[in-house]
Order: structure tokens, then C-alpha cells, then sequence
């Protein structure tokens, strides 16, 4: 199963069943069995289904597919941080026994620590696989690696223009895995237009939305891309075929200028 | 007919304020048949006081929501040297020409609300050499209320957490429950004389010291 990539359904998705049932297919075609997805995505039950659909045309097991899934801001401060009956909920609709993985979506300080224990409650009791958190930064990372139970995922927003280095080295240096969002960054001018990514694009036969997604698995990263495109799924799956020189991991890197998409404080006010 | 439906939906302020023009062009119809010319000038005031009231209203409501632009996920604007918050004030009065900075100002802001403001948007300031710079007259500093100017700027979980959701109706009518501030607003009235100090307030320093975050405190 290639794990090095997930599949997202997230802002720039399909929404309707037969859109996301056709990238579904498209990824497993291609050999993507991992899915990830939200609440306020508003996906996870035609995701579900979608699956399910696939799975029957591929005579494909549950265990060969990995499903992660979030909880949102707003279910933590509804609940208070009882979180399990959205988890059973999402279970339902899903169609599954277990979640492969569960994300803390925004970790508004208020309801965290709350949250986090009903996570790890899940996990004990096998209902999810692994736990994690999104959206945060060294400050919270160095918080979060003195609970008893540590995330066993971090998910960031993460592309060339916003490395995350010191992040990404410290979850490597403590066996957490890092997932990044909006890898190509929406394929921003400064990226689409970069003379250092044209010129090893170029060199490697490759377009730049491959060598980016490459330079993310190269640095130790999984990508969680999208698009609504089945040819853009088959495009992107192709980028095991080849892998980055040190010198071209560098010149990528070097791109950085901590450019973000989204404000954590503006998304999870006082993080 | 539906082509005339998805265009209501498309542009449904614009839609309202025609729709709302209509009815009154028609009362002031009804008034002239039905009564004098004397009637008449008067709906005619009347109906342009109200429609003053609308249009001001909208563009200060436009005036506060451009305030958010800079946190789009799409806007280019990220890692600023200053964030500005609170009182009315120039900016180059108060920070060194030629640097970055984003200004969130509303008339008589106060402390308290100045740092929920701060909680949300810090993360567009530069990581390593981002200042922010607060700018509170000394009479609210201990007032412990939130403005309808401020609502924009706050996520739903803090409006549920500080039981703001009837502010967010009056958000919509900044100069029915606002007025005073609302001009002050537009007209863009920039008040000088700050005098530096340390920040007041404890938690604040607390706040910006454990983000890295430099904190200039300007008084009047």
C-alpha cells in the first residue's frame, strides 16, 4: 500500500458523491489507498460511500485503505471535549469499524487538553489507530511532547514557500509523523513561475507539481493533495519513479520565505 | 425567470437595496394620489434620510469587514513588521517609515478587546522580528466589553464563548446601535498625541513574550 501520499477531500475537492467517487477511483487506480478528510469538509460520508463502492469494484479490504478523519473546532467546544459520539457518528457513516487516524483539526487551547483525553480513550480502546493534531507550531509541539501520550501525527501546512523546517526535525527527532497540507500551495505564482523549480523539473522530466510532492517525500513528509481532476490523480501518483538530489532538496528548500495560507490565529484564536 | 431568481441570489444586497427603493418610489407614489404635494416632500425626505442611512450603514459595514482581507487564506499579505490595534491613529506617527504593518482600528476601542483582536490575528505578524502595537486610550483600559466593530474579526467559537451571537445582528447595523462611532469611522478620523508606556495589563506581556512577539503600548 503506498502510504507515502494521502488523498485529501478538502477545500479544493469534489463535494458530490459521484465527483469524489470518481477521484476515489482515480486514486486507487493509481495506488493511493489513504483518504483524508473532515467534518467542515463536508465529505466524509459520500468519502464513505465512495470507498465502499471502490473497494467492491477492487475487491479491496477494509485493512487496504487508511482513513483519517478530524475533529473540528466547534465539536470541541459543543462537547466540551466529548468527543467520542462524533467519532461513532463519522464510524457510521463511513461505513467502518475503526479510523485508521484521528486529527484535532484546530487545537483552540480552551477545550484541548479535554479533547486530547477522549482521543487517547479512543485509542486505548482500538477505535482509532493512531491520533494527532493539526495546525500547530514549535511553541505547541514542545507542550505536546510532555503529555503522557504524545500525537503520533502532526499535520502543517507545508510547501516550498513555508519549509516548517524546525517543526518537521523535531517530530523526526521524537517518531512523529508529519503530514502536510496544501503541499503545492494552490500552485502559487511564486512556485508555478520559480526558475529553480522549472529547471529541475526540466532535468527530471517531471512537471513541478510532481517535483514538489517529490521534495515533500524526499524531506521525510506525507503530502495530502487534491484535485478534482482523475488525470491530475494519475499525473501526481507518477513520482515514484525518481527521487531528488541533495543539491536539488536544498534549492527547493531555499524557496522558503514562511509564506502561509492560513492563519493559525485567525483559525484557532489564542494558539 | 430564472436566470432573474440566480441573480437575486448572486447579488442579494444589491437585490435588497433595489427592492427596497421600489417599495419606497411606490409609497411616495401612493402619498401624491392619495394626498397633497405637501405629503409628498415629505416622504420624499423621509425616504431620502433612509436611504442615507442605508448606504452609510453599508459602507460601514464594508469599512469594518475590510479590515479581515488581510487574513484571507488568498491574500498576499503575511508576515507583517507591525500589527496596529486599537484607537483610531496615524501610523506613521506611531511606527518607523517604510515598514510593513497592518492597522485594525475602531473608535474608542478598549483593552480588553484589543487583546481577544490580538489572539486572533498575531499569526500574520513576521515570526522572528514582529511588533505589535496597541494603541488604548487610558480611560479603557479597564473596560470589559465588546464593540460591534470588533465582532468581524472574531471567530464563531470566541463569539459562542464570550455570548456575543446578539452583537452579531447589531454588526449588521453599526449605525443604528453605533452611530457616532460609525462616522468617527468612516470620516477616518486619526487621533494624535500617544505617549509610550509598558502595557498595563500582565497577561498581555505574558501573551506576546511566549509568542516571540515584541509589544509596544501607546497611551493617551
Amino acid at each position: 500500500m503506498m502510504k507515502d501520499m494521502i488523498f485529501g477531500t478538502g477545500a479544493s475537492a469534489n463535494k458530490d458523491f459521484n465527483g469524489i467517487l470518481s477521484t476515489v477511483r482515480a486514486a486507487v487506480q493509481n495506488g493511493i489507498y489513504c483518504f483524508d478528510t473532515a467534518p467542515s469538509y463536508k465529505t466524509e460520508k459520500f468519502l464513505g460511500q465512495a470507498l465502499k463502492t471502490v473497494c467492491q469494484e477492487q475487491e479491496l479490504a477494509r485493512d487496504a485503505i487508511w482513513i483519517q478523519t478530524k475533529i473540528d473546532a466547534w465539536q470541541m467546544q459543543e462537547s466540551n471535549g466529548n468527543i467520542r459520539k462524533y467519532v461513532d457518528t463519522v464510524i457510521d457513516e463511513i461505513g467502518s469499524e475503526y479510523l485508521d487516524s484521528l486529527l484535532i483539526h484546530w487545537p483552540i487551547p480552551e477545550y484541548f487538553d479535554n479533547t486530547w483525553k477522549s482521543f487517547v480513550k479512543l485509542y486505548e480502546d482500538g477505535i482509532v489507530k493512531k491520533i494527532g493534531v493539526c495546525n500547530v507550531r514549535m511553541r505547541q509541539l514542545k507542550k505536546l511532547i510532555n503529555y503522557d501520550f504524545p500525537p503520533q501525527i502532526v499535520q502543517i501546512e507545508r510547501n516550498p514557500l513555508r519549509t516548517c523546517l524546525d517543526e518537521i526535525n523535531f517530530c523526526k527527532e521524537h517518531g512523529i509523523a508529519v503530514q502536510a497540507y496544501s503541499p503545492l500551495c494552490k500552485m502559487d505564482r511564486r512556485l508555478s513561475e520559480s526558475e529553480v523549480l522549472k529547471d529541475i523539473s526540466e532535468s527530471n522530466h517531471k512537471s513541478i507539481g510532481q517535483i514538489i510532492l517529490r521534495w515533500h517525500i524526499d524531506t521525510g513528509v506525507t503530502p495530502i493533495f487534491t484535485s478534482r481532476k482523475p488525470s491530475r490523480i494519475k499525473e501526481y501518483s507518477e513520482i515514484f519513479d525518481f527521487t531528488l538530489t541533495a543539491q536539488e532538496i536544498a534549492s527547493i528548500s531555499d524557496l522558503n520565505i514562511n509564506y502561509k495560507m492560513y492563519l493559525e490565529s485567525f483559525a484557532c484564536p489564542g494558539l | 425567470m430564472s436566470g432573474i431568481i440566480s441573480l437575486i441570489k448572486n447579488h442579494k444586497k444589491k437585490s435588497l437595496f433595489c427592492a427596497l427603493l421600489f417599495i419606497l418610489a411606490a409609497l411616495i407614489g401612493i402619498y401624491i394620489y392619495i394626498y397633497n404635494i405637501i405629503a409628498c416632500i415629505i416622504a420624499c425626505a423621509v425616504t431620502f434620510l433612509i436611504l442615507i442611512f442605508f448606504l452609510l450603514n453599508l459602507m460601514t459595514i464594508r469599512k469594518v469587514n475590510s479590515q479581515k482581507t488581510p487574513f484571507n487564506p488568498r491574500s498576499a499579505i503575511r508576515n507583517v513588521d507591525y500589527l496596529i490595534i486599537g484607537d483610531m491613529c496615524d501610523p506613521n506617527q506611531l511606527i518607523p517609515s517604510g515598514k510593513t504593518y497592518v492597522q485594525l482600528s475602531a473608535p474608542d476601542r478598549n483593552l480588553m478587546s484589543a487583546y481577544e483582536i490580538l489572539r486572533h490575528t498575531y499569526s500574520i505578524l513576521d515570526e522572528k522580528y514582529g511588533t505589535v502595537v496597541f494603541v488604548i486610550k487610558d480611560k479603557y483600559i479597564n473596560v470589559e466589553r465588546f464593540s460591534i466593530f470588533d465582532i468581524p474579526l472574531f471567530h464563531k467559537i470566541t463569539i459562542n464563548r464570550l455570548n456575543l451571537k446578539m452583537m452579531i445582528i447589531k454588526a449588521n447595523f453599526p449605525f443604528l446601535f453605533s452611530p457616532l462611532k460609525s462616522i468617527k469611522l468612516l470620516l477616518g478620523i486619526k487621533i494624535s498625541g500617544w505617549k509610550n508606556c509598558e502595557c498595563p495589563k500582565k497577561k498581555i506581556n505574558q501573551f506576546c513574550e511566549e509568542r516571540s512577539i515584541k509589544l509596544i503600548y501607546y497611551y493617551k
